[in-house]
């Protein structure tokens, strides 16, 4: 995140420091600014020479003392506790009183992560919203120790980089994280009761709700190893009132995720309408056929190597035992 | 409910929100002895309105009505707790995940006696401490509020909170033909002149009679057809029901714009959201003004 970050204050005219603890992942961060905005400018959103211009102003570095005379530092390392509290304590050292220090925290409490520092007083929160180049939201959260000043100082510059600026208090999950928590949690437990189906529940979030996406659909896109740290976190944070306890299933599916380390298609697989048709045989033609015409996306195809991982359902026609065996052992891809 | 009827089997429940206009899906449930054919009665009935449906289970709001309330609930008790103001609270998450209005207007809309009674209905049901309605919901509970204090009560806690003005917006604007002394008008009374815009105004704009908070209107002679607040009474010839009061301001020359300057100012400051506002005069119809004589029977 800390990339986009970056490029978001690039592109809004500030000299922009990238800082990494290894070269590598700043060429990696680098890479996607300017895959970003290569096609920004392919879509004419932006001139050959913007695009110059944003990346000249973009400077990195592997030492946390190049940030010495910043106006504004914003961390995004992992959300690990120990090591935020460590990275402030060392820019408390390097950069003087007027520096602002912003976490990108969306779990920790800012005082928490302040607590180590000689000038708590500008130590804040600027939540920023995935993909940064794309979301207009920063959640600027004030410490308990925190300054009016310094908060209406970052404001002010989130306003300056294009970004709309909701203050909060230091609770947790701040706005959106808390409010948005009963959005999931209580579309899986209307679903743990047998209340609505997966699809049922998603079409009524849409279609009368008018929220763009339903929630199971939602949980598929962030992932549901990240959408249940973001439930646990509130429910340690809230001392585990019943309000924020985890819905029955979040469990299974988080877990299946981050033991196999991937995201989403939990959900969508079971619902979306699209399929895939695997075997040269007249079946598979009428099959092909028989969909289309009840409206789903359906492809033929005569070879497995053709299969996108992605392909939620695929129906496999062959009659040769030998086939199947042979097509099935393969699924994985 | 239907167990309160004689004939349950045609009771069939639906879950939606005010307002019907945006929702393309309609959630309906089954009781225990409802019938299919009603059922099929009503799916058909919302289909000719336009309304797809779903068929869920019997659970108090259904889908939509039990998640959106939660997620209300959850953003009245961050107000509360003072985490954030009104505004941002509204901004953030239709901002930061794309919610397609802020949770707490979107309250205001719908009414919060009907948010209540969804948190109310879940939490009787289940006994789960997760449904307790926040303390501006208990509130309106105990207080018996109207509809109309309803739907402004985040607007207020709003105010409290320090957020700015609302905008006041002139939605449509009107005008009678304007005639000479003693011309074309000199025989339509001044009190009709005032009606007749104010039912075209209604009729171009399309708005709900019943949503007008007030009717202001200036005139400066205020005597014969046009005394006694007439405000008040061109609305009720317009056709304006008898609960939408009217007041009358004058400023001489400046009396209709004074009556829009203070629609506008009632509107920034929350005291309500649909005012008319204008001003009738007619110089051709204003009476001759005798001064009474000071006593009963006058000498000389």
């Amino acid at each position: 995140m800390g990339a986009g970050i970056a490029q978001v204050a690039a592109q809004a005219g500030f000299e922009t420091l990238l800082y990494d603890i290894s070269q590598e992942f700043i060429d990696k961060g680098l890479g996607r600014i300017r895959s970003f905005l290569q096609g920004s400018r392919e879509r004419g959103k932006i001139t050959a020479e913007q695009e110059k211009q944003i990346l000249d102003r973009l400077h990195s570095t592997t030492k946390l003392e190049t940030f010495e005379g910043s106006d504004l530092i914003i961390e995004a390392v992992p959300e690990k506790l120990e090591l935020k509290r460590d990275i402030f304590k060392q820019l408390d050292g390097i950069c003087g009183p007027e520096t602002l220090l912003a976490t990108n925290t969306s779990s920790f409490s800012v005082t928490a992560i302040a607590a180590n520092t000689q000038h708590p007083e500008r130590v804040l929160g600027l939540h920023f919203f995935n993909p940064p180049p794309l979301m207009a939201l920063v959640e600027v959260i004030q410490g308990d120790r925190t300054t009016a000043e310094a908060v209406d100082k970052a404001t002010d510059l989130m306003r300056r980089m294009g970004k709309t600026p909701a203050r909060a208090k230091d609770t947790p999950g701040f706005i959106v994280n808390r409010v948005a928590r009963p959005f999931y949690n209580e579309a899986l437990r209307i679903l743990a009761d047998g209340d609505a189906t997966v699809e049922t529940i998603d079409r009524i979030m849409r279609l009368a709700g008018n929220f763009r996406m339903g929630p199971f659909e939602l949980m598929d896109l962030i992932g549901h190893d990240v959408n249940f740290a973001a439930t646990e976190s509130l429910y340690r944070s809230f001392l585990k009132i019943r309000g924020f306890a985890q819905a029955p299933f979040s469990t299974k599916w988080s877990w299946e995720e981050i033991s196999e380390g991937r995201r989403g298609g939990v959900f969508t697989s079971m619902t979306r309408n699209s399929l895939a048709i695997i075997g040269a045989n007249r079946l598979s033609q009428e099959l092909l056929e028989l969909s289309r015409g009840a409206g789903l996306k359906a492809v033929l195809l005569s070879d497995l190597a053709e299969l996108t991982p992605t392909t939620p359902v695929v129906i496999e026609t062959s009659s040769s035992h030998v086939e199947k065996k042979n097509r099935f052992s393969k699924s994985s891809i | 409910m239907a167990s309160w009827t004689a004939k349950p089997e045609r009771i069939v429940g639906f879950a939606t929100f005010y307002p019907l206009e945006d929702k393309k899906v309609i959630e309906l449930a089954a009781g225990i002895r409802t019938a299919e054919s009603a059922i099929q009665s009503a799916e058909q009935l919302f289909k000719s309105i336009g309304k797809e449906t779903f068929r869920v289970k019997d659970t108090p709001g259904l889908t939509f009505p039990r998640i959106l309330s939660l997620i209300i609930n959850e953003a009245a008790r961050s107000l509360e707790e003072g985490v954030a103001t009104a505004e941002e609270i509204d901004v953030a998450m239709q901002l930061g995940v794309n919610y397609p209005h802020g949770p707490l207007r979107w309250a205001d809309q719908i009414g919060l006696d009907e948010v209540l009674a969804v948190l109310e209905g879940l939490q009787r049901e289940t006994g789960d401490d997760r449904y307790r309605p926040d303390a501006p919901f208990k509130e309106i509970g105990h207080r018996g509020f109207s509809r109309r204090d309803l739907r402004q009560r985040f607007l207020f806690i709003q105010r409290r909170s320090g957020e700015t003005m609302k905008e006041a917006v002139i939605v449509e604007a009107l005008r009678t033909p304007m005639g000479r002394h003693g011309g074309i008008l000199k025989d339509v009374r001044t009190d009709d002149l005032g009606a007749y815009i104010i039912a075209k105004l209604i009729d171009k704009t399309g708005i709900d009679k019943e949503e007008i908070e007030d009717v202001y209107f200036g005139c400066t002679n205020q005597a014969g057809e046009d005394s006694r607040n007439i405000a008040r009474n061109a609305s009720l010839l317009a056709g304006l029901p008898y609960t939408i009061p009217g007041a009358t301001v004058n400023r001489l020359c400046g009396s209709g714009l004074e009556a829009i300057n203070q629609a506008g100012r009632a509107i920034q400051t929350d005291h309500g959201d649909l005012f008319v506002a204008g001003g009738v005069e007619s110089m051709t119809r204003g009476p001759w003004v005798m001064a009474k004589p000071s006593n009963a029977f006058q000498r000389g």
